[in-house]
């Protein structure tokens, strides 16, 4: 029996088609005061910007293996380069923006050089003390980063057709841009590169002997991370108009950890669904003020244990238990004959 | 005679005071399958992890087509033509069958990221995958998780995407192990499927039946020193293999 490729309209296809026109119907119908209150479009503005710092952790951790610290550090890069261009330099949002996702794009790069000399959990280390040294950085340069003061008035995004004026006009731009981020992530999981980290992931030897220079592999994850974050960090800092030393401390990179591990390691989508739980799970369990923590930690390890490949994950594992059923029963009956040509 | 496609040349190799390779020559012909074997603890795995760049010789050279590559680092190595299987498969266990496959093709395929991510098309490998697949003897489903394949067949698919890569030399860490009879009789026809189509070939091997059948010649290791060389029949026939490996004519 030959080896074919599937041709033609499948379930996949129709699927992609119905999430495209969710996600249309969604752009049109959901930023209006009708819909979503003003407090809720931050919230979910919020975690479109997780989402998309989270999303470096799916090519780091999910497609590399490699646990990082670092998202908070260099969320703070983008956010800090952004405001200062935009405040002190005067310079218009959107080249602010860029340019800070460009300078802490070749600066992830050659941190990547420097840290992944260390592997594994020495690696993971490394990357604390990378996050802490930028926090203190941060915390400490007066005169550029403001200090524990932090920076405010930073301006709204102005996109040149579009000033960014409420949530909603957030609420529009970041939904596009955690798309495409989503798409990119996506793609590159079906590319070479995308191969070469999960080959490097499970196993570094057989990678490296199919060719895979396994060490610029990792720097080129950690440069993907990196720009990711650089660029939710910028946009942190145009959506909150401020910002502070605070959410860009090592600890914060641990609550990313959980978001993609909450939604599956293995899916870019279940980032998606990880970092929205965990944006606004927290502002509806408000009432159980200082209880909220206990509930967390244990839900953490609950996690964990009940589904080590998160949400996504087990939807996947439930998926292939029934395409397997499936097959089973579809050549039970011939089997015998055919197993050998 | 053919054309001498790997050489190793005096190669030394300890780890710590355990000397795994001392003073090793062997060569791998195109169309050759060359046979490494040995008792356990031989340095038949660590003298492939030498030709492959997994490890680091202390002395000694690799030549490989024409080319001292003995400083050169394994992803290197395997862009120039020399593939490998292991002892256990190494599979990306959380993919599926084709993206393990195209691992293999990537490797032949070289081209950047950037092409690829924007969408080069490689090398249509379904052609040689299919001849090989006939080998073989068996199908997969390339959306089934690669985990989903008895070990037999991973065993058997792992040399198939080496041969994927189209390699000039191809290092084979005990196919046998853990296969039938039938399936043993498949990966010995990739083998000579490889040779025919002009690649050389280094096989480790505990079975002797598999060796004695197909190796062209045979490298014999003990305590990472070579204890002889030749064909199959003088091997078998040589007193100090006997002694130390074979057991008297004992086929295990």
């Amino acid at each position: 029996m030959l080896m074919t490729r599937k041709k033609g309209f499948t379930l996949t296809h129709a699927g992609y088609i119905a999430a495209a026109v969710l996600c249309v119907l969604i752009f049109i119908f959901l930023p209006s005061e009708d819909v979503v209150s003003r407090y809720m479009a931050k919230v979910i503005n919020e975690g479109f910007i997780y989402f998309i710092a989270v999303l470096g952790l799916c090519v780091m951790l999910g497609m590399g293996g490699q646990v990082t610290f670092s998202t908070a550090g260099m969320m703070g890069i983008g956010a800090y380069g952004t405001a200062i261009l935009a405040t002190r330099f005067g310079m218009p949002t959107l080249p602010a923006l860029l340019i800070s996702v460009v300078v802490g794009g070749i600066f992830s790069f050659v941190m990547g050089l420097a840290l992944f000399r260390l592997k594994g959990s020495y690696f993971s280390f490394a990357s604390i003390g990378f996050t802490t040294l930028l926090y203190t950085i941060f915390s400490n340069w007066m005169e550029v980063t403001g200090g524990p003061d932090g920076i405010s008035r930073i301006p709204a995004l102005d996109l040149g057709f579009l000033s960014c004026d409420n949530y909603y006009d957030y609420f529009r731009v970041y939904f596009i841009v955690a798309i495409i981020c989503f798409l990119v992530v996506v793609r590159m999981r079906k590319t070479s590169f995308g191969r070469a980290l999960a080959s490097v992931r499970d196993n570094e030897i057989a990678a490296r002997s199919f060719g895979i220079n396994a060490y610029m592999t990792k720097v080129f994850s950690f440069t993907i991370a990196g720009v990711l974050a650089c660029l939710a960090g910028a946009m942190y800092a145009l959506h909150a108009g401020y910002i502070s030393p605070e959410p860009f401390k090592y600890d914060q990179s641990t609550i990313y950890l959980i978001m993609v591990m909450l939604g599956g390691v293995d899916s870019t989508f279940g980032a998606f669904i990880g970092s929205m739980l965990l944006t606004i799970l927290p502002e509806q369990m408000r009432f159980l003020q200082s209880y909220y923590k206990l509930v967390y930690g244990v839900g953490v390890i609950i996690l964990m244990v009940v589904m080590p490949m998160g949400i996504m994950g087990m939807v996947h594992a439930l998926r292939n238990k029934i395409r397997m059923i499936i097959k089973r029963k579809k050549t039970a009956p011939v089997q015998a004959g055919t197993e050998v040509s | 005679m053919a054309e001498c496609l790997l050489e190793v040349r005096n190669v030394n190799k300890a780890f710590g005071g355990v000397v795994t390779a001392e003073n090793v020559n062997m060569t791998v012909e195109a169309g050759q399958i060359r046979g490494l074997i040995g008792p356990n603890g031989a340095g038949k795995t660590t003298l492939l992890n030498l030709i492959s760049g997994i490890y680091d010789v202390d002395s000694g050279q690799i030549i490989f087509n024409g080319q001292d590559v003995t400083k050169l680092p394994t992803h290197k190595r395997a862009r120039m033509g020399i593939g490998r299987t292991f002892q256990s498969p190494r599979f990306m266990n959380r993919a599926n069958i084709e993206d393990n496959l195209k691992v293999g093709t990537d490797l032949l395929n070289q081209f950047g990221y950037i092409q690829s991510f924007f969408g080069k098309k490689g090398h249509d490998f379904l052609a040689d995958l299919n001849e090989l697949m006939e080998i073989a003897g068996f199908t997969f489903d390339w959306e089934d998780q690669i985990t989903a394949l008895p070990y037999g067949q991973q065993k058997l698919l792992e040399i198939v995407r080496a041969m994927l890569a189209r390699p000039k030399v191809i290092l084979v860490d005990e196919p046998a192990a853990g296969l039938n009879k039938q399936e043993q009789e498949r990966a010995s026809q990739l083998l000579f499927k490889a040779v025919k189509s002009g690649m050389g070939v280094v096989l480790i091997e505990h079975s002797m039946d598999m060796v004695m059948s197909i190796c062209d010649r045979i490298t014999v290791l003990s305590f990472g020193r070579v204890i002889a060389e030749g064909v199959p029949v003088e091997i078998a026939n040589n007193k100090d293999v006997v002694e130390a490996y074979l057991g008297g004519d004992d086929d295990a």
